[in-house]
């Protein structure tokens, strides 16, 4: 039951991560990609927290203690670097989050749009 | 002082420079002075740490807070990282210097700030010995560049540009940490050298078992990293954000992408392919996606560089095709390959410096980026067309000049695939060349269009030559004719013993394995 469930949360995570690189890529809505990237990212985290998870019952939080021998331990204890990882990236992804979200206030502020299709048109006359 | 510390001398300037800036009343003068200093310390560093890296024998090692590998993060910098750090110092330096002058807007303090960030990352990128540190250093790349990309934020271009950029870029990166998932799920650590020697087979402190099958993570690896640096290089089906990039940006700052922020992702693959994962299983089929995609790229960036009316576009494609050099070279897969390549990535970046720092005086000049509209102005700037020539001439290939030098290396290592491949180095030259010809016969012969400027920031202060820009343009002048003059000792002296390193995965394992294992005996 545990290892279905497990296999049923990987497929949809990567379905996910296949849906957010598809978003990004067709709508047009500049707020709405920006929305698939973050389905994206989340999906990728969620899936680094995965790798480090065991999938053994009772589960030790990653600090050693005398009275567990090592080989216990270390079959038994989440793996703790991926969290670590996925807090770097969390962070940075709030970063970009921001710096594009401005991006798209800013255009919303010169053409009065948030539109891929009006994006390419204005610049339409300039470009090429 | 460590060699770590050569990416955090930026990082602290830059992070500091909007305090000091607010504290002294925002001053034009006092940010500008703080800058430099920055850039010029971090252009020592990088001299110093060339000096380090070629007078040892095996890689430097700098591990962050003594945390040796895997358990922390390491820095390795051998001779292939060392030339690169030397040339992406004195490339910001110079694009430090031309920005004083360039960017006449408000809001200097953040400019500075972004150029510096870009500078800390793009130095972590080539230093790093950690894959994820590499993810990081990608990440602080990507953060300065979409904010420095739309630094002029109330042109529409600018704005479009920074949002395609930042959107394909974030895309890529999140793609790049699926693949370091794959890897670490399978190998157990994400460090360059221990992945290396768990590779080969050779034991390593601490880290020991392989789980699955390694080959299918090294697959998915590299699809997915191939995918990251298609993005982040412009290689052909990921190009398309890069034109509308440059055409946004600053021409400072358009250097520094084309010469720099564009390579580490060729860097970072060159150092995975030749160095770490050298004899890939799977090689052959990675070989021809580097030989197909880049070949495209080439004809691409050339074709493209014909019909381009706005001159910053047509050097947006000008670096695509280089790009696309880079990467068909990537595919050859011998010592010579490595060489070229990095040979090509400093005089490229010399070259297209140059290239983009004497248009960004005509554009300073006239106010104006088509081509129709900078007609004529050649003629009142003639040492700065000169030397615009000179640029042109190097980057397509003419014989006393640096990057025929590289771009014949690149041949002869393409001649190693397929004398068929290798022709496409001359024949998207001869395309290239015909584009700038084009353009040198309008900027000097082109009669002037009246009334046409007013729209952009510049005022028409200035008359005739720039001295500022004349004076950066003649040091890369200078520098483009040494380093065809002094090639073949060039190569000899410093780029063949960087590629002989660089191909030597045993020592670059071993210069962490040892400091590992002295540490890890030390505790008990």
């Amino acid at each position: 039951m545990i290892s279905f469930l497990l296999a049923y949360i990987t497929l949809t995570l990567f379905g996910m991560i296949l849906l957010g690189i598809y978003g990004v890529a067709t709508r047009s809505n500049l707020i709405k990609k920006i929305i698939m990237l973050n389905v994206m990212g989340d999906a990728i985290n969620m899936l680094f927290i995965l790798i480090g998870y065991r999938l053994v019952f009772p589960v030790f939080p990653p600090i050693y203690e005398k009275h567990i021998t090592f080989e216990e331990f270390l079959s038994r204890a989440v793996d703790p670097v991926p969290q670590a990882l996925v807090l770097t990236a969390i962070v940075i992804g709030m970063a970009m989050n921001i710096l594009l979200a401005t991006y798209a206030i800013q255009f919303y502020r010169l053409h009065g749009t948030v539109d891929a299709r009006d994006m390419a048109e204005i610049m339409g006359g300039e470009g090429e | 002082m460590g060699v770590g510390l050569v990416p955090v001398i930026p990082l602290g300037f830059a992070f500091f420079l909007p305090f000091v800036a607010f504290m002294t009343g925002r001053k034009r003068g006092i940010v500008i002075a703080y800058s430099l200093i920055a850039l010029t310390v971090t252009f020592l560093a990088g001299i110093w740490l060339f000096n380090r890296a070629y007078s040892s024998s095996e890689p430097l090692v700098y591990a962050f807070g003594n945390w040796v590998a895997p358990i922390g993060i390491v820095f390795e910098v051998d001779k292939l990282s060392a030339t690169l750090v030397l040339t992406a110092t004195f490339g910001f330096l110079l694009a430090g210097i031309y920005s004083a002058k360039f960017i006449r807007t408000h809001g200097l303090e953040f400019y500075y700030t972004f150029l510096l960030g870009l500078e800390a990352g793009t130095l972590g990128a080539f230093m790093t010995g950690d894959a994820f540190n590499a993810f990081v250093m990608l990440e602080v790349i990507g953060a300065s560049a979409y904010a420095i990309v739309g630094f002029y934020r109330n042109r529409s271009e600018a704005v479009e540009g920074a949002f395609k950029y930042g959107i394909s870029g974030a895309v890529a990166t999140s793609l790049y940490f699926l693949a370091l998932g794959f890897i670490y799920a399978s190998f157990g650590t994400l460090n360059m050298a221990d992945l290396s020697a768990k590779f080969h087979g050779v034991s390593f402190p601490v880290t020991t078992k392989l789980f699955g099958d390694p080959t299918l993570a090294l697959a998915i690896f590299f699809a997915l990293t191939l995918a990251m640096v298609i993005v982040k290089s412009a290689i052909f089906p990921g190009h398309y954000w890069l034109p509308s990039a440059y055409s946004g940006a600053p021409i400072p700052v358009g250097a520094i992408l084309s010469s720099f922020v564009e390579v580490v992702g060729i860097y970072l693959l060159a150092r995975y392919t030749y160095t770490l994962f050298h004899g890939l299983p799977f090689w052959r089929t990675l070989s021809l996606v580097f030989l197909v995609l880049g070949t495209a790229t080439a004809f691409l960036g050339s074709i493209m560089m014909l019909v381009q009316k706005n001159v910053k576009r047509l050097i947006a494609y000008s670096t695509i095709l280089h790009m696309g050099y880079l990467f068909m070279t990537l595919g050859v897969g011998t010592q010579l390959a490595l060489m070229a390549i990095d040979f090509h990535i400093v005089n490229h970046a010399i070259a297209k410096t140059l290239l983009f720092f004497t248009v960004g005086a005509f554009i300073y000049r006239r106010g104006a980026v088509k081509v129709e509209d900078l007609a004529g102005v050649g003629r009142e700037m003639p040492l700065n067309t000169f030397l615009f020539g000179l640029a042109t001439l190097s980057l397509v290939g003419v014989p006393p000049l640096n990057v025929f030098f590289s771009k014949m290396l690149i041949f002869n290592a393409l001649l190693q695939v397929s004398p068929l491949v290798a022709s496409v180095v001359i024949i998207t030259s001869a395309i290239a060349a015909w584009a700038y010809f084009g353009l040198f016969i309008t900027l000097w012969r082109g009669e002037p269009v009246e009334g046409h400027h007013g729209h952009e920031e510049h005022e028409e202060t200035e008359r005739h030559e720039i001295p500022l820009f004349v004076a950066i343009n003649l040091v890369l002048g200078i520098l483009v004719v040494l380093f065809g003059l002094f090639a073949p000792v060039i190569i000899d002296r410093f780029f063949h013993p960087a590629a002989i390193q660089a191909m030597d995965w045993r020592g670059y394992v071993d210069a962490v394995k040892k400091l590992a294992e002295a540490t890890f005996s030390a505790l008990g």
